[in-house]
């Protein structure tokens, strides 16, 4: 036996040995990306132009890495706006369109030792983290954009939160921000059934106890007319309850950071707020009397889809969402969007961004260290900062989605026979990713249609114009703050949600309120709202 | 082939015993048969059925909302044919370079009386274990210039040490070790040996890790994934992952209805899905199975 | 059946040997020449577990993490250290309890008579193999659903109220397991249908005509048939005990069931790829794969005293 372990051991340290020469003498793969050009350096290109079209006199070709969704493909690059301006200024572009189902893991390679392409457009390519640790994969713009871009350059003069938003921390700007056009102030609203409310003889409820009450009424009577009363849900969601339910108890997150902006700029984090007990209880109630749907935690979001849109009949009640299509497919005529819920405390609040909800962000556009014509490549991503040019990458080509009339406005045309307005949007362009750039002004000349689409979500938005609160804005961490943050909020959210589900499922919040804050306590929470804290008075101090 | 030799005796001979047996034994695999039967049965019709009615539990046992959309959208995707094709062939080659790389290696190892057998074997299952990761490894395939190629989709990962392992087994229990005496005795050499004894004693075995590794090339996507960036290569699974969204999806953005839409599109695809890609193989079973269903080893050590 | 053993004639020197069997050493050529090019030459990436890795500094050029044991440290530390591992492991030891099913179906089908049903059963059984686990994690959700499944149909046909069962912890590592034998036992029997087909039938006629019932037949002459490939395969899922898939645990999960649920994949998962810490995933994925292959050693060590079967 002993023999035995010792050719075993002796086997294992021949092995090791093995794989260590091997290392040592194999792995020397140099990364592609690091070994660049001097980045920004004005070579003195006779090919070309500093000003005017076409950009350059010989043609070149750059290479344009975006992602989609799985089956959103790239029928976009097909678009009148990029077509003429591959024309116009002799830069041919190499589509690389990733689907966005596996990019996590080939965002490593890529970065790690693939080829990086010339230029990077969409916010969800690379975030903050992916380009503030590989920082010398990406050229700083600040010079290009003196230079060569004077269209982004008048943009951020006119709106200096694109500025802002884009300077890293130590000072220079790596990437290009955007904002998009006619952009609702209101995020997700509450949506009732209009045709239930009728069916019982009820008044559309504007406070929560009224909802309370509609609520109740669903769930016990006929509210759909079918004959059945048991089969109305009154409020359903999938693997997990959307906390705007708690709005009216003045919690709002559009952006998912749990903290909320109060009006002396100080920050609140409400899962561990007075408020959000109460709401929490307030759920409890509503689900043990069977108002929340019992398989909310459990069921998938394609079960929760076919319960909004079963097809013999509307069964789902009350929701907060963008617009009653977006959810409901065939019965969406049935639901209209509602005041915000007043609480208890007599005030509405809705979350939003008076900017406009996700209309500004960062990282829509970078330039990498591989590219052999960063001037080249300036230039023509100034190109997409026209107002023109903005609206043809949010809805589509002029021509095909857009008509331009003759006294300077804008009209979006109808959508082919069979296609949603969203997804003929999502195929004819860029739509929320890539660099635009609409002012204030220009948006005046854009005409919606007020029914569907972007127009009708503009009108529903109003309603709830004066009750949206500032969500905590799009801050830059640090290095350091960006490798503490994700394994403090992976824990902590993890167990916010858990506990969450068990107190609306079975209650019990009061009793185990105090372990509770304890536990987050020793999770280090109180170093996250540090983190948290220290980068919004960054940002707010600049 | 089986030579039945039962005589008209011991078949009246069939005991109490071994009556009750049989009666179990049917009883108990009939009711297995019937549980494991239902998702085959439910995936079919429910890929016939409008999405919202399975989702929303009203397909049992008929489809609800006949349908061909789930069809007729997949096959608007004309890439899924490339994708078949690119499949059939990965699968082929892939499954032919896996038999010859993985079961000559096991029968190496099968023998106790080659020298430095348990450092190979060490070797084998040291990497199992431990591997050096995705970075590492796409940066390998690059310098061997393999990116983007169709060797690396038969190639480099076709060492499969479970498959060694196990076929390893089966040369050490079924071949016995006289028959090696033998030949040895009769003047032929080990790779002799191999290829006129062994492989046409080891057929059960060879059938096994042939529907092992096709099955496994026919699946896979992931290497495509990352080491092939040529959608004219790309293999079906790949393609068919491309078309659906995947759960795993943090769908943070795009609050219109197309993302609604996408998921219907998703979910009505689903079952179709797994119809069209696995059907192919299935059919390949058969051929297969035949080859472990009988006995081999009649006759070939007499004494 | 234990293995065979070759003549080794301990008067023949070592390199005789070897020379006599050269015919070996180049059947193992291409297995051995693809490990040392593709999985050896890349081993060096275990080093991104002690380093600060940024993909666009490469590993050698990522600093030494300080200390060098940081992200070891950090999920010895971390909430869900003892979580995630008493999870893994609840459900890798109960689906090795369950290891014998397939065993018993291919004992079951071998003792059919050949034909049609025979057949169709075989058949039918490794088909749900195929079946997607998305689509599979679907299937159980809509299957269990208290409102809208058979489960819950089942249910109120009884009077009783149906829990949520996807939404319970305590049923999370019965629900996983079972799942998983419902779909890959037929699959997996094939290995031991296969090895069962290669025994000398001239057994089962001498154990007929020494009067042995169907039962004894199987005991003695199938069982010890299947033994050699039986342990080998236990041998190897022991070694994979620390390392349960991800796929369709993640799948599976639900905030009413994550304290179950969490496993060290899916929380890896979490953490490395939608959060891109790569030394921290791989450290924990280092730590994990450490104590399999400990594991793996003592019970193949086990093994071989106890049985005579061993990987190595």
């Amino acid at each position: 036996m002993k023999k035995e372990v010792k050719i075993t051991l002796r086997m294992l340290c021949v092995i090791l040995a093995f794989v260590l020469a091997l290392s040592a003498v194999g792995c020397g793969s140099s990364n592609k990306g690091s070994d660049a050009s001097n980045a920004g350096a004005v070579t003195a290109d006779d090919n070309f132009n500093q000003t005017g079209m076409p950009i350059v006199e010989e043609p070149i070709t750059l290479t344009v890495l975006t992602t989609r969704w799985g089956n959103m493909g790239d029928s976009f690059v097909n678009n009148e706006f990029l077509k003429e301006l591959e024309e116009k200024t002799n830069v041919k572009i190499e589509w690389q369109v990733q689907s966005l189902n596996d990019w996590g893991e080939q965002k490593g390679i890529m970065l790690s030792g693939g080829e990086l392409p010339d230029i990077i457009i969409g916010f969800q390519t690379f975030n903050d983290a992916d380009i503030m640790n590989n920082l010398n994969l990406f050229l700083p713009l600040n010079n290009l954009i003196e230079d060569y871009m004077p269209n982004y350059a008048k943009a951020m003069e006119e709106m200096p939160d694109l500025k802002k938003i884009v300077i890293f921390p130590d000072g220079n700007i790596y990437s290009m921000s955007k904002n998009m056009p006619l952009r609702p102030v209101s995020c997700n609203q509450p949506i009732i059934n209009k045709t239930w409310l009728d069916n019982l003889n009820l008044e559309v409820p504007t406070t929560l106890d009224e909802l309370y009450t509609v609520l109740k009424a669903f769930k016990d009577e006929d509210a759909n007319g079918n004959g059945d009363p048991n089969d109305e849900i009154p409020i359903s969601g999938s693997k997990g309850l959307s906390m705007e339910l708690l709005n009216p108890f003045g919690i709002t997150d559009i952006n998912g950071f749990k903290l909320m902006v109060n009006d002396d700029n100080t920050l609140t984090f409400y899962p561990t707020s007075e408020a959000y007990k109460e709401g929490i209880k307030w759920l409890n109630k509503l689900y043990s009397e069977g108002i929340i749907d019992q398989e909310t935690f459990t069921q998938d979001d394609t079960m929760l889809s076919a319960k909004r849109q079963d097809p013999n009949v509307s069964r789902v009640g009350f929701e907060y969402a963008w617009t009653p299509d977006s959810n409901f497919g065939q019965w969406s005529s049935e639901y209209i969007v509602i005041a915000p819920i007043i609480g208890s405390d007599g005030k509405q609040y809705t979350g939003g961004d008076p900017n406009g909800v996700s209309s500004i962000k960062r990282n829509e556009a970078l330039i990498t260290t591989a590219c052999k014509y960063p001037e080249a490549a300036a230039r023509w991503l100034d190109e997409f900062y026209t107002g023109e040019a903005s609206i043809q990458n949010f809805w589509g080509g002029i021509g095909t989605v857009i008509t331009k009339n003759t006294d300077g406005t804008y009209v979006l045309n109808d959508p082919p026979e069979g296609t949603s307005a969203d997804s003929w949007y999502w195929d004819q362009s860029l739509r929320d990713f890539g660099p635009k750039y609409v002012s204030k002004e220009f948006e005046k000349n854009i005409v919606l249609s007020l029914d569907s689409g972007d127009g009708l979500k503009m009108e529903l938005s109003k309603i709830a114009e004066n009750t949206i609160t500032t969500p905590y804005p799009d801050v830059m961490f640090t290095n350091e703050e960006n490798e503490e943050r994700p394994t403090l909020t992976t824990d902590i959210d993890k167990y916010i949600e858990t506990t969450r589900a068990r107190w609306i499922t079975e209650g019990g919040v009061d009793e185990e309120w105090d372990d509770y804050i304890n536990q987050l306590n020793a999770m280090e929470l109180e170093r996250l709202i540090e983190i948290y804290t220290d980068a919004f008075e960054r940002y707010i101090s600049e | 082939m089986l030579i039945n030799t039962r005589t008209k005796k011991n078949k009246i001979q069939l005991s109490l015993a071994d009556r009750i047996f049989q009666i179990v034994l049917y009883a108990v695999s009939a009711i297995v048969l019937l549980c494991v039967i239902y998702p085959l049965y439910f995936v079919i019709i429910a890929s016939f059925s409008d999405p919202s009615a399975v989702a929303g539990g009203q397909v049992w046992l008929l489809p609800k909302g006949f349908t061909l959309d789930g069809y007729e959208e997949l096959f608007r995707h004309s890439e899924i044919w490339i994708g078949y094709g690119n499949t059939i062939l990965y699968t082929a080659v892939g499954t032919i370079v896996g038999l010859v790389v993985n079961l000559f290696a096991a029968y190496s190892l099968s023998r106790t009386d080659l020298v430095g057998r348990k450092f190979f074997n060490l070797m084998f299952i040291f990497t199992m274990f431990f591997n050096g990761g995705l970075i590492p490894t796409y940066l390998t395939i690059q310098d061997f210039n393999l990116y983007n190629t169709f060797a690396v989709m038969v190639i480099p990962f076709s060492v499969s040490v479970y498959n060694i392992i196990v076929a390893r087994t089966f040369f050490q229990t079924s071949i016995p070790a006289d028959l090696n005496d033998a030949a040895r005795i009769d003047g032929c050499g080990n790779l002799y040996y191999f290829f006129k004894i062994v492989i046409p004693l080891s057929k059960a075995i060879i059938a096994v890790i042939t529907l092992w590794t096709a099955v496994g090339m026919w699946n896979s996507y992931f290497n495509a994934l990352i080491y092939l960036n040529d959608a004219g290569r790309y293999p079906l699974q790949l393609i068919l992952r491309n078309i659906l969204i995947t759960n795993n999806l943090q769908m943070s953005f795009g609050s219109g209805e197309a993302m609604q839409i996408a998921l219907r599109l998703s979910n009505l695809m689903r079952y179709s899905v797994i119809i069209i890609s696995t059907v192919p193989i299935m059919c390949f079973y058969p051929f297969v199975q035949k080859h472990f269903n009988q006995g081999v080893m009649i006759g070939a050590v007499k004494g | 059946m234990k293995a065979v053993e070759y003549q080794k004639s301990n008067t023949k020197s070592i390199w005789l040997r070897i020379r006599r069997n050269w015919g070996l050493y180049l059947l193992l050529f291409p297995a051995v020449f693809l490990l040392i090019c593709f999985t050896y030459k890349p081993m060096y990436g275990v080093l991104i577990s002690f380093k600060e890795y940024r993909p666009a500094s490469g590993i050698w050029g990522s600093n030494w993490a300080d200390p060098w044991y940081k992200y070891f440290k950090k999920f010895f530390d971390s909430y869900q250290f003892m979580t995630t591992i008493k999870n893994t492991l609840t459900i890798t030891i109960y689906s090795l309890l369950v290891f014998p099913i397939p065993i018993i179906l291919a004992l079951s089908v071998n003792q059919m008579r050949g034909g049609k049903y025979k057949k169709v059963f075989q058949t039918v059984t490794y088909m749900p193999h195929f079946i997607s686990t998305v689509v599979m994690v679907g299937l159980i959700t809509l299957l269990l659903s208290p409102g809208s499944g058979i489960f819950g149909a089942i249910c109120s046909l009884v009077g009783v109220k149906a829990p949520n069962l996807m939404g319970s912890a305590g049923a999370f590592k019965h629900l996983y397991v079972w799942s998983d034998i419902w779909q890959h036992a037929g699959w997996d029997s094939i290995i031991y249908i296969a090895a069962l087909s290669s025994v000398d039938p001239t057994l089962y006629e001498a154990a007929t005509v020494d009067g042995a019932t169907k039962l004894q037949k199987i005991m003695y002459v199938d069982i010890p048939m299947l033994i050699p490939t039986a342990v080998i395969m236990l041998i190897m899922r022991m070694g994979g005990i620390m390392s349960l898939g991800f796929e369709k645990v993640y799948l599976m999960q639900n905030d009413l069931n994550l304290s179950s649920s969490e496993v060290i994949s899916t929380y890896v998962y979490k953490i490395g790829v939608i959060n891109t810490q790569y030394s921290y995933s791989a450290a924990i994925n280092l730590f994990s794969t450490i104590i399999s292959f400990v594991l793996l050693i003592t019970v193949n060590k086990i093994s071989r005293t106890v049985s005579e079967n061993s990987l190595w």
